[in-house]
């Protein structure tokens, strides 16, 4: 059980990069390579929040939200905006990633630091596992999100401009909605909550520089695994991420967690590259 | 100005040759080890940059793992020297192989799902390099490196560090090399084109898939012998070499120095070697300066320093008033093409709910224009697209000569002898008429890779033809003083007769025109009129989309009317013309009775 | 005449640096239709996006109820009342039908509750929008998808309605039904610009033709005036 424990709540940490993926792949059809290096420097501003400037848990995740979501619209605007086709963006995406990464190192250096958690420091025991309470609210906070995603796309009148006009932008103008301005908001939105995430994963990960490369890859396997676009499938993907690489980790050894990872990807793109809760859709001409 | 003129009048070839020798003799003119090593590591990283170029550059796909195929090739020959194999040619050989293996385990899987999952698996192969580094401990000596490596041999000779100097540099020169001749060859002008757009390339006969595999996969193999060298070079080889650092750096560099170019790859190596091992801060701040140099290098997409040099040669070349390329005349008439008769019975097709084909019919023989017409929203354009694979239909047959081919993909059906043009023309930028009219022949002769590279007399035999086949298309559609032209920049009535021009080339036995008219003023029509009539006496079945009535009355022999999907009448021009059903049906005249077939009509 | 709600003098536009329109001219008033006709690739839904702001003006005028409209981006056109229902049916497919209805009401800037008292109006006019409400607009046949692409136009509360081809594609029935809520629309005091392939059931319900051909108006006529419906005909079939 302490080892699902640990599955779920690693496997939350990637649906989080998952559903940043999801919110911008959704509202503008790009893929933000540097999604994980925004949740990356919100880990960092969660950790110097805490402990540099001794700040209340609330004051952090404010003040980790709206750090990563000024640094995510400034990365809407020169990395994203500019660039028309979708394959430039990753690398200019990629590129603002690695800005990200090296400021980060020669800020807080390379060794990781410890962030620390609201709440009690103590693993408790529960269904005969043992699990730390940050881990429970890491896969509260994942499920929660992608439930109150789902429930905004289908209420919400600008949750319903965001699907629709990632099904057909020129036809969304049309009934008035404000396309760049919503992508511009959908951007900023995943930056606020990368900020949120990162004071979340920060006690599970730490904060450190590197955290970007394994978070983007491994949070890219949940999105194929689950498909792009589907929230659900994110999750899903997420979840089973983790638990692989936990379960390979114990039992065959940890430098075969990356590995089976990997395996696992591979497989998804050789039987069913739309993920499982993608659509097959048809080329047009 | 005279200069200059001079200067361009040596091939283009020699100032690349004239660099390889340089570097060759660098030793003899008395540089030290500390130049010597300089070029060595800067030769190394450009292998590894220009595999990234050519896939990324030139086959489209970016793809971050270069370093990954790199350790391969760094551990394989490690691996071979410390069980006593110490031949650099096996080291290479084997070097090479082992990328090349990686390349297409990994691209395969891949490449199944859009550019992103490329780029993401090749990328994670990074990550997975001290993993299996560690699982294989015993071979590679894990997380504390492979050190004791024998230095390496040259059939039984044992290789100074001088020696080995000249054998990084000829390593270089060789692969440099077989990089250009791939890019100046159809393969070149191919991965272009399908940069630009897939439904073009697979109209032509290029397979998506594994034209984009091989880009990616040979793209490995300079980053394995990379390897192969580096490991060789200092006879010690350890994790720290093969870090996503070192990844971002190369692309990096790459986009730097200009991923679509050959030797752009050498400038960008040089700026991040040079700059890694100059000064420390850069060291420090090395990430930031790759990031910003992906971010400003994709910004701009100027095609980095490689593609500032190629505008500065072109506005050199019209200052100085330099001409290239031939303006010999070729002879215009239109060899005999053997058409086929396409025969196309009860198709269906339904997009959701609506059903845009409903049992539609087509016979086109060869040596006659088939006009499919009919109203907005009648089911043209799907009838093509079925013909041409784009899309699956749902009931029906299609044939060519009797041949079913309604299920094969777009690209066998291209190599089948059925060519198209597009509503709106698609003319990839970059490259020029003659280069454009050139991709029609992808699918006309096989010229394989290796060929390109060796300039095999095969090759060149297949490329003298394609020059002349293009020549000849362009002498027909009368653009021959314009074969230099980038072509994007033709006017729109060009760039349509561009596009029946690279149809032509692969002497099609079926000719698709999609609404080839549309937007060209009335003299445009007649010559583009005239063309067809040639095309069709040559003896090639023409099919024809079109809403110009007068044009489809003046050139067709068999109209086709679709109406809602299915065939409303079909017959002579003049049996059409005469036909009242046709002309109320293409004004819209409301009519229940015998329009729809019963049973088709949809609900309220 | 200073009573159009919409004016074009002299459109010129195209695509990036193609143009398709050279010299288009007509007026939409309240209460009329105006039809726009042509054969295929004369530069009739090329015009159409131009008013709706998705073309850049190379040349001429728009003027919309008395305001110039070329420096409004596309979907504060919406706001002002110009509603563009595009060829093909292009519905939202994987929204159900309420939600596409609910996206055409999105320019009015209201809460959700208000705007379904909105969906009534529509549902009035296309009762089966109301049995299908729940179903994805993507499984709708041809005809009830152009009803959802027309709802949608009308949840804005529009002034100007055009209309692109709103009978491509469908059967002699459905274009009947189609063609009886645009004369409905009509009546109700909407400008409606139609543009059409099918030329009688355009002039039965026009108030002025114009017809388009390689991007110039080649007959521009009040419906009245027509006593030779042929050569209408003839000029849309390019002759």
């Amino acid at each position: 059980m302490t080892l699902i424990y640990a599955g779920l709540s690693l496997g939350a940490v990637y649906a989080l990069v998952a559903i940043g993926y999801n919110i911008v792949f959704v509202a503008s059809r790009s893929f933000n390579f540097a999604q994980a290096q925004l949740m990356m420097i919100g880990a960092f501003v969660a950790y110097a929040g805490h402990v540099t400037f001794g700040l209340p848990a609330v004051a952090v995740i404010v003040l980790a939200m709206v750090v990563v979501m000024v640094i995510a619209a400034i990365e809407e605007r020169i990395a994203v905006r500019p660039v028309a086709d979708h394959q430039t963006q990753l690398i200019t995406t990629l590129g603002f990633g690695t800005v990200l990464t090296g400021l980060a190192q020669l800020i807080w250096g390379t060794q990781p630091l410890e962030v620390p958690f609201i709440g009690s420091k103590e693993a408790i025991t529960l269904a005969g596992g043992r699990v730390y309470t940050f881990e429970i609210g890491l896969i509260v906070m994942a499920v929660v999100l992608v439930v109150g995603i789902h429930l905004y796309t289908r209420r919400r009148l600008n949750g319903l401009a965001v699907v629709a006009m990632s099904q057909d932008a020129e036809a969304a103008v049309l009934r008035g909605v404000n396309v760049r301005m919503l992508a511009f908001s959908a951007f900023a939105v995943t930056g606020l909550l990368a900020g949120l995430m990162g004071f979340f994963i920060g006690p599970k990960t730490f904060a450190v520089a590197t955290l970007g490369s394994a978070l983007a890859l491994k949070g890219f396997v949940a999105l194929a695994i689950g498909g792009f676009g589907s929230f659900y499938g994110g999750l899903a993907g997420g979840f089973t991420v983790g638990l692989v690489e936990e379960h390979a980790a114990r039992y065959l050894g940890s430098e075969f967690s990356n590995l089976s990872v990997f395996a696992i990807l591979l497989l998804v793109l050789m039987i069913r590259p739309t993920g499982l809760f993608g659509k097959v859709q048809e080329r047009m001409v | 100005m005279k200069a200059w003129t001079a200067l361009r009048a040596v091939p283009s070839w020699a100032y690349p040759a004239l660099l390889g020798v340089l570097l060759l003799a660098l030793p003899f003119l008395g540089a030290g080890y500390g130049l010597t090593r300089q070029v060595e590591l800067t030769l190394i990283m450009a292998l590894i940059v220009s595999g990234l170029n050519l896939s990324l550059g030139y086959a489209g796909q970016l793809a971050i793992g270069q370093v990954a195929m790199y350790a391969a090739g760094a551990y394989t020959a490690a691996i071979l020297s410390k069980a006593g194999t110490t031949d650099l040619l096996v080291h290479l050989v084997a070097a090479g192989l082992a990328a090349l293996v990686v390349g297409i385990l990994t691209g395969i899987p891949g490449l199944r799902l859009g550019s992103w999952s490329l780029a993401m698996t090749s990328f994670f192969l990074v990550l997975l390099v001290p993993d299996v580094v560690t699982i294989l401990e015993e071979h590679t000596g894990g997380a504390h490196g492979l050190s004791g490596i024998p230095a390496a041999t040259l059939f039984g000779y044992q290789l100074a560090p001088e020696d080995f100097y000249f054998c990084v540099v000829a390593v270089a020169i060789l692969w440099f090399a077989a990089f250009r001749n791939i890019v100046a060859s159809r393969h070149g002008i191919a991965f272009q084109v399908l940069k630009q757009s897939p439904v073009l390339a697979s109209s032509v006969g290029m397979s998506i898939f594994r034209t984009k595999l091989a880009g990616y996969a040979i793209g490995a193999i300079p980053a394995g012998l990379a390897g192969a060298l580096f490991a060789n070079l200092d006879l010690f080889v350890s994790l720290d070499a093969f870090t996503f650092h070192v990844a971002t750096g190369a692309l990096a560099a790459s986009i730097l120095g200009g991923s679509v170019s050959v030797y752009g790859a050498l400038i960008g190596a040089g700026v991040v070697e040079y700059g890694t091992s100059q000064s420390t801060s850069f060291q420090e701040y090395s990430l930031v300066f790759f990031g910003l140099f992906l971010l400003i290098g994709g910004v701009l997409m100027s095609g980095g320093l490689a593609g500032a040099a190629r505008k500065l040669v072109a506005r050199l070349d019209r200052a100085a008033g330099v001409t290239r390329g031939d303006a010999a005349e070729a002879p215009t008439r239109l060899g005999r093409i053997a058409g086929g008769t396409l025969e196309v019975t009860g198709v269906t097709k339904a997009f959701g709910g609506n059903q845009a084909l409903a049992g539609a019919a087509l016979r086109a023989e060869p040596g006659r224009v088939t006009a499919l017409i009919g109203p907005n929203g009648s089911g043209k354009t799907t009838l093509l697209n079925l013909v041409c694979g784009y899309y699956r239909r749902d009931a029906g047959t299609i044939t060519l000569d009797g041949k079913e081919i309604g299920t094969a993909a777009t690209h066998r059906i291209a190599r089948l002898g059925v060519a198209r043009t597009f509503q709106t023309p698609l003319i990839p930028p970059g490259i020029t008429v003659r280069d454009v009219v050139a991709s029609g022949r992808y699918a006309a002769d096989p010229a394989s890779f290796g060929g390109a590279i060796l300039r095999s007399r095969r090759f060149r035999r297949v490329q003298r033809r394609d020059r002349d086949r293009a020549a000849e298309a362009l002498a027909l559609v009368g653009l021959t003083h314009l074969a230099d032209t980038e072509a994007v920049t033709l006017p729109l009535g060009m760039r349509r007769l561009l596009e029946v021009a690279r149809a032509l080339v692969a002497e099609p036995k079926v000719l698709l025109l999609d609404e080839v008219a549309s937007g060209l003023d009335e003299a445009e029509v007649e010559t583009l009129a005239a063309l067809i009539r040639r095309i069709r006496d040559a003896g090639c079945t023409v099919i024809l989309v079109e809403h110009n009535f007068g044009l489809v009355l003046s050139l067709a022999d068999e109209i086709v009317v679709l109406a809602r999907g299915s065939v409303l009448a079909s017959g002579t021009p003049a049996e059409i013309e005469a036909d009242p059903r046709v002309r109320d049906e293409y004004l819209g005249v409301n009519d229940e009775d015998d329009a729809v077939p019963a049973g088709k009509e949809e609900g309220v | 005449m200073s009573d159009a709600l919409l004016s074009v003098a002299n459109l010129a536009t195209g695509y990036g640096d193609l143009r398709a329109v050279w010299d288009v001219s007509f007026e939409a008033r309240p209460g009329q239709v105006t039809a726009l006709l042509g054969r295929n690739g004369s530069g009739k839904t090329t015009t159409l996006r131009a008013v709706a702001g998705l073309n850049p003006l190379h040349g001429g005028e728009l003027v919309y109820d008395g305001r110039p409209l070329a420096q409004i981006s596309a979907h504060a056109r919406v706001k002002l009342g110009i509603s563009y229902v595009q060829e093909g049916k292009r519905v939202f497919r994987e929204q159900t039908v309420q939600e596409n209805l609910l996206l055409g009401g999105y320019s009015l800037g209201l809460r959700r509750r208000a705007l379904e008292g909105e969906l009534a109006r529509i549902h009035e006019l296309f009762p089966i929008l109301r049995d299908k409400r729940d179903s994805p607009a993507g499984s709708l046949s041809g005809g009830q998808q152009q009803m959802v692409a027309i709802g949608q136009a009308l949840m804005a509360r529009p002034r100007l309605l055009m209309l692109d081809e709103p009978s491509g594609g469908l059967a002699p029935s459905v274009v009947a039904e189609v063609m009886a809520r645009v004369a409905e629309l009509k009546a109700s005091g909407l400008a409606i610009v139609l543009v059409e392939q099918a030329v009688e059931a355009a002039v039965e319900i026009a108030d002025h033709v114009t017809v388009i051909d390689v991007g110039k108006v080649v007959v521009s006529s009040p419906v009245a005036e027509i006593d030779d419906l042929e050569r209408i005909k003839d000029a849309c079939m390019g002759r």
